[in-house]
């Protein structure tokens, strides 16, 4: 693993430990405890990171925060993913209708901006509870995977190991499944890994217009909307979750760059 | 050519037809109640609910819905937006302009200098810079837009108060002040928008030019050139650029969506009256006539673009003609 790995990782070791523990250590997000006088403070030893403007703990939304952020963009790239491989291995190896009109879909969906699809959505069925909101993040990201498992799919259905199977007269489905699909597989995961940022960007992006999560559920994205009208008296608002947002995609990106390298040697 | 073009042209037209109406499908079997956004808390007798459904179309079949759609297209008609009782054109027309603008100047940034520090980079392959410029695209690839944003405006508008904050002309300034005030306004309150557009998506063209120069490097007239005794920069701008331009143009095609998921944020930070705030707000009202509207705006828009870098494709990569 290079340098750049291991800070990637140590990136995600920090933020996944403040997504488990943060919650058991820091105090209830929710808790307003001295709305007359406990406002806005600075950073202290009694509150590491602050208060915002209703005396809450900010290390605390940003612990809550983390777990509803990482929560939603893992459960968001595992719905593409499980979408995109499948649409893509039918894709790759279907009849010729079914292969044909798949891959049009998939070209279609990736034409369409994912923030304008789900804006569409939201706009139609209002919030959303958080897991559903990631499981409809996750419905539009599927296309990329999909695309990039049907090229995988055509160019390992000619190779010698997988003619092997079938002239040995394993069924179709199980050749798919048992020798396609995890060859299939690698790219996939590392636009999943990659993706991951995408969907937290999504997730806090959204939240940011009011859209995601909304307050006063504590989530990144909406710490930085709400730190928008405090931003001369009280910058630690917008910048403590700022810090935290970069620090996991950046971390995500990084993971999933040198996931590259090591699956994908040859590419640039 | 021409029968390719006119092809590719079809094929665009029902790519960007059937997705349009993929998403009022869409948007039809969702749950959710559109008159719910209509009335409010208002209380309502069973008339004029009545009404209200048949003026919105809100009992129509599928089908129905679909084909009513379709027909108002083609007229050029997309309905009455729901928090503006304006037609969902003219709607749009008004904030078509500043999107424009942005997205215009943002797209001619990143190909002139994005281009330029790729090419840069991938001739400077060993160098603390180049590491650096590694390191500032890897981060620079996962950075939220709206969040650059933020700390823009806290840094040159709350910190500093060297420029606006939102907005994009001041309020205040008098209808008659000379021409050259009114475009220092419009400049001042376009550099922050645009530094943070810029900053979000430049990491894309130059890691793209880099990796496409750095494939074309080591091909053979590239060394012959060098072996010729031809200085570097000649190497460089006439060896090497051109034919390493063809992967950038399918990147052009990439572009619009980008952008436009760029553009709905940092116009929302910086309350620019573009079709992005728009589309925020429309979606925050729950006004679905209009976010369709927008939506069918921006369909085009990429269907377009995508069009027009497979016409630039063919035009920088003569290889391609024959197929």
């Amino acid at each position: 693993m290079t340098r750049t790995a291991w800070g990637g990782a140590a990136l995600a070791a920090i933020l996944l430990g403040l997504a488990v523990v943060g919650p058991w250590i820091a105090p209830d997000p929710l808790v307003m405890d001295n709305l007359a006088t406990g406002a806005l403070l600075p950073p202290s030893s009694a509150h590491l990171l602050g208060t915002d403007q209703h005396s809450r703990d900010v290390f605390s939304r940003l612990a809550h925060g983390a777990t509803v952020s990482l929560t939603v963009a893992v459960v968001a790239v595992l719905v593409a993913l499980v979408i995109g491989a499948t649409v893509g291995v039918i894709a790759g190896a279907g009849g010729t209708v079914l292969a044909a009109s798949l891959r049009r879909i998939t070209d279609l969906a990736l034409a369409l901006p994912r923030i304008v699809v789900l804006m569409v959505l939201l706009a139609a069925i209002g919030t959303l509870p958080p897991l559903t909101f990631a499981m409809v993040i996750g419905a539009t990201g599927w296309p990329a995977i999909a695309r990039l498992v049907r090229g995988e799919t055509l160019r390992l259905r000619r190779a010698e190991y997988v003619v092997a199977a079938r002239a040995l007269g394993a069924p179709s489905p199980r050749v798919l499944w048992r020798e396609v699909l995890p060859g299939a597989l690698a790219p996939a995961l590392v636009a999943a890994t990659l993706g991951v940022a995408d969907a937290i960007l999504l997730e806090a992006g959204l939240s940011f217009l009011g859209l995601g999560m909304v307050s006063p559920a504590p989530s990144w994205g909406g710490m930085i909307l709400e730190s928008r009208d405090y931003l001369h008296v009280a910058p630690w608002l917008l910048l403590v979750p700022v810090t935290a947002l970069v620090a996991a995609t950046s971390s995500a990106t990084l993971m999933g760059e040198a996931l590259r390298r090591f699956l994908q040697p040859d590419t640039p | 050519m021409t029968g390719w073009l006119a092809r590719r042209s079809v094929d665009a037209v029902i790519s960007a037809a059937v997705a349009i109406l993929l998403l009022v499908a869409l948007v039809h079997i969702m749950p959710g109640d559109p008159l719910a956004v209509i009335l409010g808390d208002r209380p309502a007798d069973a008339a004029t609910v009545a009404r209200l459904r048949e003026r919105y179309g809100i009992d129509r079949s599928l089908p129905q819905a679909l084909g009513d759609f379709a027909r108002g297209v083609v007229r050029g008609d997309l309905g009455i937006a729901l928090s503006e009782q304006r037609p969902v054109t003219t709607v749009l027309s008004d904030h078509v302009g500043p999107t424009l603008l942005l997205g215009s100047l943002t797209l001619l940034i990143n190909f002139t200098v994005g281009l330029a520090l790729g090419l840069w980079w991938a001739l400077h392959p060993e160098t603390l810079r180049s590491r650096v410029m590694s390191a500032a695209t890897v981060v620079g690839y996962a950075l939220p837009t709206f969040a650059i944003g933020m700390v823009l405006v806290w840094i040159f508008a709350v910190q500093l108060g060297w420029l606006p904050a939102a907005g994009s002309s001041d309020p205040l300034l008098a209808a008659d002040a000379p021409l050259s005030r009114v475009l220092l306004d419009r400049l001042a309150h376009l550099v922050l928008p645009l530094a943070a557009m810029v900053t979000a998506t430049i990491a894309v063209p130059i890691r793209q030019q880099r990796s496409a120069a750095l494939a074309v490097a080591a091909q053979p007239w590239v060394r012959a050139a060098r072996a010729r005794g031809l200085s570097p920069a000649v190497v460089a701008w006439r060896h090497c650029w051109r034919p390493a331009l063809t992967p950038i143009v399918t990147l052009l095609g990439l572009w619009l969506p980008m952008l436009v998921s760029g553009a709905v944020l940092v116009e929302s930070v910086f309350a620019w009256p573009g079709l992005g705030t728009l589309l925020a707000e429309a979606t925050l009202n729950r006004d679905v006539p209009l976010v369709i509207g927008a939506g069918l705006l921006l369909v085009v828009a990429v269907q377009l673009g995508s069009l027009l870098a497979d016409v630039l494709y063919r035009i920088v990569d003569p290889a391609q003609r024959e197929l």
